[in-house]
C-alpha cells in the first residue's frame, strides 16, 4: 500500500468523524446511520486520487453534511 | 410645432404597421437570443463544468433574464437549477453573474442585441451547489457573527416599543434596504481571496447598520469584534461592492464610516 | 454481550470508589486493565466489523495486508475499537495504524495512564 496522500488522509479522517458520529445518534437507529456512512462513501468510489478539485468537493461538502447530521435533534436517517 | 409635425406623421404608419401585425402575426420574425448558462452537477463531480446554450425566442419571452431562465427551464430543459422566489427584487434569491455583472436576473433586462450571447455565471468565487446556485452558508455564517440584532440592557417603561427620533431613523436609511442578495460580497477581490477572515462589504453594511442605530447600546463591543486586521481592514476601498449593489446601495461608504468610527477608539 | 457486561462494570466501579478515599492518592479498587484482557476484548470488537467477520485475526496482521482491508475498513475497525474502549485515537496515530498489534499496544498504553 503506497504512502496516503494529505488529501487521503483527509478522506479517511472524514470517514472516521462520520463512524464516530453514528454512536451519537440513538441505539436503534445506529445501523441505518452506518449503513448511510458507507454508501455515501461508496457511490464516489469510482473517483480517482488524482481528481483534486472532485475530492476537494466531496471532502468540503461531506463535512457540511456530518455539521448538519451531527445535531442531536436529528435522531434517525432511512 | 416641429415635433407636432413629426408625431402626426409617423402616426400614419404605426396605424398600418399595427394592422398589418393583427393580420399576419404568426408571420413576425422570431428574435432568437442565445443565452449560455453554467451547468455543473453533484451527481456527477468528475464532470467538469460546462456552458450550455439554450436559444429563446424574445417575442414570446418577458423582458427580465429571470424571465428567460424560467421560460428554459419551463420549456427546454427542466434539469436547469436556480434559485428564485419573489420576481421582483425583495428576497435576493436569484442573484447571479450576468454578462459579467453579479445582480438579480429579476431585475436586469435582456439585451435585446440578439447578435450577442449572454452569458450567466453563478456568484463569482463561491462554491456551487448545482448549476447556478452558490453555497451560501459561511456568508450567512459571517451575517450571524455580526449579532444583527438590537441589543440593549433597559427597556420602554411602558414596555412599549424603543422610540427613536426621525433624524435617528433617517441614518438607517440607505443600510436597512439590503436583502443579503450577497452580490456586492461575491464581487470583491478581497473577499475572494479572504472569505474564512474577511466579513465582505454586505455583512461589514449590516454591522454599520447595527453601530449607527440610536437604539442599540452593544456598539463598544461591536466596535471591538471588528477591531483585528482581517474582519473590516481587508477592505481596501476598491468599490466593486457599490457598484454592483443591485439595490443602488454604498456599502463601500458603510466601510468607510466603520473605519472612521474604529480610528476615534 | 460479554463486551458491554465488562465495559458497563469497570467505569461505575472506578467512580465511586475514587470518591470514597479522602487523600488525593490514585488507588485502584478494580486492577488495571491487563494486555490480555485488552487483546482479548479488542479481538471480539473487531470480529464485529463487517469485512473481519471471516478473518483468521492476530497481533501480527496487517489491516491492508494480511486481513485484505481497504483504508476505508481500517478505519472502520479502528473506530470499532475506539468503540469498544471508549476512547478516541487521535488523527495523527490512527493514520499511522497498520497492524492490530499496534493497535492494541496503543490502547493498553492509554489504559495505563487513566
Amino acid at each position: 500500500m503506497a504512502r496516503l496522500s494529505g488529501l487521503q488522509k483527509e478522506v479517511l479522517r472524514l470517514y472516521r468523524h462520520s463512524l464516530r458520529c453514528v454512536r451519537t445518534k440513538p441505539e436503534e437507529f445506529r445501523s441505518h446511520w452506518k449503513a448511510y456512512v458507507k454508501e455515501e462513501f461508496a457511490r464516489y468510489d469510482h473517483i480517482q486520487k488524482k481528481q483534486f478539485s472532485v475530492v476537494e468537493h466531496l471532502i468540503r461538502t461531506g463535512h457540511r453534511k456530518l455539521e448538519m447530521y451531527s445535531n442531536p435533534n436529528i435522531k434517525n436517517i432511512h | 410645432m416641429f415635433r407636432n409635425l413629426l408625431r402626426s406623421n409617423s402616426f400614419a404608419p404605426v396605424v398600418r404597421s399595427s394592422a398589418r401585425t393583427l393580420a399576419t402575426e404568426a408571420s413576425v420574425p422570431a428574435r432568437l437570443k442565445t443565452f449560455q448558462i453554467y451547468r455543473w452537477s453533484p451527481d456527477t463531480p468528475e464532470i467538469e463544468p460546462k456552458m450550455q446554450s439554450y436559444e429563446v425566442d424574445l417575442n414570446k419571452c418577458g423582458p427580465m433574464v429571470l424571465d428567460a431562465i424560467l421560460k428554459i427551464k419551463n420549456e427546454q430543459d427542466s434539469t436547469l437549477t436556480f434559485r428564485r422566489s419573489c420576481r421582483e427584487g425583495i428576497c435576493g434569491s436569484c442573484a447571479m453573474n450576468i454578462g459579467g455583472t453579479n445582480t438579480l436576473a429579476c431585475l436586469c433586462r435582456i439585451d435585446t442585441d440578439t447578435n450577442k450571447d449572454l452569458k450567466i455565471y453563478p456568484l463569482p468565487h463561491m462554491f456551487i451547489v448545482r448549476d447556478l446556485v452558490p453555497d451560501l452558508t459561511h456568508f450567512y455564517k459571517q451575517y450571524k457573527s455580526i449579532q444583527p440584532y438590537l441589543q440593549r440592557e433597559t427597556h420602554p417603561a411602558d414596555g412599549r416599543e424603543n422610540l427613536q427620533s426621525i433624524e435617528d431613523r433617517a441614518k438607517l436609511d440607505g443600510l436597512y434596504e439590503c436583502i443579503l442578495c450577497a452580490c456586492c460580497s461575491t464581487s470583491c477581490p478581497s473577499y475572494w481571496w479572504n472569505q474564512q477572515e474577511y466579513l465582505g462589504p454586505a455583512v461589514l453594511m449590516q454591522a454599520y447598520r447595527w453601530l449607527i442605530d440610536s437604539r442599540d447600546e452593544a456598539g463598544k463591543l461591536r466596535r471591538e469584534m471588528l477591531q483585528n486586521s482581517m474582519s473590516l481592514y481587508r477592505c481596501h476601498t476598491i468599490m466593486n461592492c457599490s457598484r454592483t449593489c443591485p439595490k443602488g446601495l454604498n456599502p463601500g461608504k458603510a466601510i468607510a464610516e466603520i473605519k472612521k468610527q474604529l480610528a476615534f477608539d | 454481550m460479554f463486551r458491554f457486561a465488562v465495559r458497563s462494570v469497570r467505569p461505575v466501579a472506578r467512580l465511586p470508589v475514587a470518591s470514597r478515599f479522602v487523600q488525593p492518592i490514585r488507588s485502584y479498587a478494580v486492577a488495571p486493565i491487563t494486555k490480555d484482557e485488552v487483546i482479548k476484548r479488542s479481538f471480539e470488537a473487531l470480529k464485529t466489523v463487517a469485512a473481519l467477520q471471516e478473518s483468521e485475526i492476530s497481533l501480527e496482521s496487517s489491516f491492508q495486508k494480511d486481513l485484505a482491508l481497504d483504508s476505508l475498513d481500517t478505519v472502520e475497525a479502528l473506530v470499532a475499537l475506539e468503540e469498544e474502549f471508549d476512547l478516541e485515537i487521535p488523527d495523527k496515530i490512527s493514520d499511522e495504524i497498520k497492524t492490530v498489534g499496534e493497535a492494541v499496544n496503543y490502547i493498553f498504553e492509554e489504559e495505563q495512564k487513566l
